[in-house]
C-alpha cells in the first residue's frame, strides 16, 4: 500500500490494556487552566518511568464545564488502577490545588473510582466543606485566593495504550514535518492523547535489555546509526525515524487516530522524503490489541 | 394504575394515615383497603369511614379533598408517585426514601421530617420545621429534595443533616436552626435567628433578607442577614461552587423560581458569612 508515494508497511501496531481516567481543570481564565494542565501533565510521557501517561485531551469552552468557566480536559493512562490512584491525587495536589483560581472535576463516568478531593481535602485542616450537589460530592478547601473546589473522585475505565506508527524518512527535517502534521491532526480527536513531548518519541523502545535492571531499551532495528551493525529495519535512504504513540479510551479511538495521523503525515511529507510508515509490535505476543496498518487505513 | 382516596368529610381532629404506604396497599383489593384500620385520636376507625376508595395502587396513590387534617401522607414513601390534589396535614413524606410526592396545595408542620431520598414538590406553603426532626429525634432531613413554591414557616431545616430544600418564596424565622449539613435556598428569608446554632451546611438567599418587622425587603441597602459576632463579617462568596449549586437548584425548580435563580446568577455580588461561631460552627449563609 502506498499513500502519496509513502509505503505503508504490511504490519501492525501492538497495544496494551490500560486503565484510564479523565479530569477537567477549570479556572478563571484559560491561561490559568492551561498553566495548571501543563503542570499536571508534566513528566507524564511513559509508564516506564513516569508512573502514568497523561496529556491534555482538549480545551473546553465555559459552556462545556461544570462551573461555566474555561477549562481543559486531561486524559491519564496507567498500567493499573493502583497507578492512577497513586499518581492522580499527587499531581492534582501539587499542580492544580496550587494553581490560582482552579477547580478540578471528574470528566468520565464509571463504577471504579480514583480519588481526587477525597485525598486533597485534608489540606483544609478541618476548614474544608463537603457538599453533595446533584448526586456528586465535592470538597471545598479554603485557599489564599478563595476556595479550591474539587470533586470527590473520578472514574476509571478500561482503555488502550501504546497504539503507534513509525515515520521513516530521508532526513530528520522531513520526518519532523510529517510528525508535526500527524500530531496536529490527531490532537482535535476525542478520547485520545499523544503523551510524548510534541506527540512523538525518538527513543522508541523494545521490551527488555541486556541490563537486567531495565524493562525497556533502545529499539536498535530503527536506529539509523546502527544500520549494518544490527538486523536493521531501515534501508540505505532512511536516516531518521520518529514514533507517534497514541493512548485511547477505546480501540476504535486509537485506530481512528492512527488513520488520521498517517494520512496527515503522508499529505504533509509524501513525495518530499517521507519514505515509509510502519509500526511497532512484539509479534502479537505481549499486547491484546493489534492495529493492522492496512486495515486501519482501509 | 392509580389508587384514589377521596376524603368524604373533614375529620374533627388530625387523622393519621402514615400506615397507608404504596407497598402495603399494592397487594390489597379495594375492599381490603376500605377495611384497613385508621386511628383518629383514641378512636379506632377504618379507611372507609373517611375515604371513598377507587382504583388500584400499582404505581400511583392520590389523595383528593381538603386533607389539611390528614397527617402522615407519604410516610416511608419508597417509590412511585403520590399526588395530593389539595393541601395536606403534618408530617408529609416523613422518612421518605425514594419516589416523588406532589402536593397541589400547602402542607402542615414537619413535612419531610426524617426524609432520606426522593423528591417532594409543594405548590403552596410549608408549615413549621420543614425537614426538621420530631421531638426527641437528633436529626431532621437526611437526604432528598424538597421544593416549595410558596413560603415556609419557622424553623425550616431544623437539625437538617443532608439534602436540599428550595423555597421559592420566603423562609420564616430560625431558618437553618441547628443545621448540621445540607442546603437550604430561599427567595427571601426572615433574618430572625437565621442560622442560629448551625454547625455546617449552606443557606442561600436568592433575593434578599428581610427583618422580622419589615413587610418588604429594603432594596436600597439590605443589611447582612446574619449578625456578628456569631457570624463572620461578609466576604465574597466562592463563585465556582455557586455555579454548580445554582445549576442544581434550577433543575426541578418551578418556572418562576428558576427564573429568579438565573436572574440572580448573572446579577452576581454574592456575599458569605460563616457561623454560628458561638457553637463552633462553620456553616455558611450566602446572599
Amino acid at each position: 500500500m502506498q499513500i502519496r508515494s509513502v509505503t505503508i508497511a504490511p504490519t501492525f501496531a501492538e497495544a496494551f490494556d490500560m486503565k484510564a481516567t479523565r479530569v477537567i481543570v477549570t479556572a478563571a481564565d484559560m491561561g490559568w487552566a492551561r498553566d495548571a494542565a501543563a503542570a499536571m501533565t508534566g513528566f507524564g510521557t511513559s509508564v516506564v518511568g513516569c508512573g502514568i501517561e497523561i496529556a491534555v485531551e482538549r480545551e473546553l469552552a465555559p459552556e462545556e464545564t461544570p462551573d461555566h468557566r474555561p477549562g481543559v480536559a486531561i486524559l491519564a493512562f496507567g498500567v493499573s488502577g493502583q497507578s492512577l490512584e497513586k499518581q492522580l491525587p499527587l499531581r492534582a495536589g501539587q499542580c492544580v490545588l496550587t494553581c490560582p483560581t482552579t477547580a478540578l472535576f471528574a470528566g468520565i463516568d464509571g463504577e471504579k473510582r480514583v480519588p481526587l478531593g477525597r485525598t486533597l481535602r485534608y489540606f483544609g485542616d478541618g476548614y474544608q466543606i463537603s457538599k453533595s450537589i446533584g448526586g456528586r460530592r465535592y470538597w471545598r478547601v479554603p485557599v489564599m485566593d478563595g476556595e479550591f473546589l474539587c470533586e470527590e473522585d473520578t472514574a476509571r475505565v478500561d482503555a488502550v495504550g501504546g497504539g503507534n506508527f513509525f515515520l521513516i524518512g530521508e532526513s530528520i527535517e522531513v520526518v519532523a514535518l510529517a510528525c508535526r502534521a500527524a500530531v496536529a491532526a490527531i490532537r482535535p480527536l476525542p478520547d485520545v492523547i499523544t503523551p510524548f513531548a510534541g506527540g512523538a518519541t525518538r527513543s522508541g523502545s523494545k521490551v527488555g535489555s541486556k541490563y537486567p535492571a531495565l524493562v525497556a531499551s533502545v529499539n536498535e532495528a530503527y536506529c539509523p546509526t546502527l544500520r549494518g551493525a544490527v538486523d536493521s529495519g531501515l534501508d540505505a535512504r532512511s536516516n531518521a525515524v520518529l514514533e507517534v504513540v497514541i493512548d485511547g479510551l477505546t480501540p476504535g479511538a486509537v485506530a481512528e487516530a492512527m488513520r488520521v495521523g498517517i494520512h496527515a503525515a503522508c499529505e504533509a511529507a509524501g513525495e518530499r522524503g517521507l519514505l515509509e510508515i510502519t509500526a511497532g509490535n512484539y509479534g502479537g505476543k505481549l499486547g491484546r490489541h493489534c492495529f493492522d496498518l492496512h486495515e486501519v487505513l482501509a | 394504575m392509580t389508587l384514589t382516596l377521596r376524603l368524604r368529610s373533614t375529620p374533627p381532629t388530625a387523622l393519621d394515615v402514615s400506615s397507608l404506604t404504596l407497598e402495603r396497599l399494592g397487594p390489597l383489593s379495594t375492599d381490603q383497603i376500605r377495611r384497613l384500620p385508621l386511628r383518629i385520636g383514641c378512636q379506632a376507625t377504618d379507611v372507609a369511614t373517611w375515604f371513598d376508595v377507587a382504583g388500584r395502587a400499582d404505581e400511583k396513590l392520590g389523595f383528593e379533598g381538603d386533607c389539611r387534617r390528614i397527617d402522615g401522607i407519604g410516610t416511608a414513601w419508597a417509590g412511585g408517585e403520590l399526588v395530593v390534589e389539595g393541601s395536606a396535614g403534618a408530617q408529609l413524606g416523613r422518612r421518605m426514601s425514594a419516589g416523588i410526592v406532589r402536593v397541589q396545595g400547602s402542607v402542615g408542620a414537619l413535612a419531610a421530617s426524617g426524609m432520606r431520598g426522593g423528591v417532594i414538590e409543594i405548590a403552596g406553603d410549608a408549615g413549621e420545621a420543614l425537614g426538621g426532626p420530631l421531638r426527641g429525634e437528633r436529626t431532621g432531613m437526611r437526604g432528598g429534595r424538597v421544593v416549595v413554591q410558596g413560603n415556609a414557616a419557622a424553623a425550616t431545616g431544623h437539625r437538617m443533616r443532608r439534602g436540599t430544600i428550595l423555597i421559592g418564596g420566603q423562609a420564616g424565622p430560625r431558618c437553618g436552626w441547628e443545621m448540621v449539613a445540607g442546603t437550604i435556598a430561599a427567595g427571601r428569608v426572615d433574618s430572625t435567628d437565621l442560622g442560629f446554632a448551625m454547625r455546617r451546611g449552606t443557606i442561600l438567599i436568592l433575593a434578599a433578607a428581610i427583618s422580622a418587622s419589615a413587610a418588604t425587603p429594603s432594596a436600597a441597602d439590605p443589611p447582612p442577614p446574619v449578625r456578628p459576632p456569631c457570624f463572620t463579617p461578609p466576604t465574597a462568596a466562592p463563585s465556582g461552587f455557586l455555579q454548580l449549586l445554582l445549576d442544581d437548584l434550577a433543575r426541578g425548580a418551578g418556572t418562576e423560581t428558576a427564573a429568579a435563580i438565573e436572574q440572580r446568577r448573572w446579577d452576581g455580588g454574592w456575599l458569605r458569612s460563616l457561623g454560628d461561631l458561638s457553637r463552633g460552627g462553620l456553616g455558611e449563609v450566602i446572599w
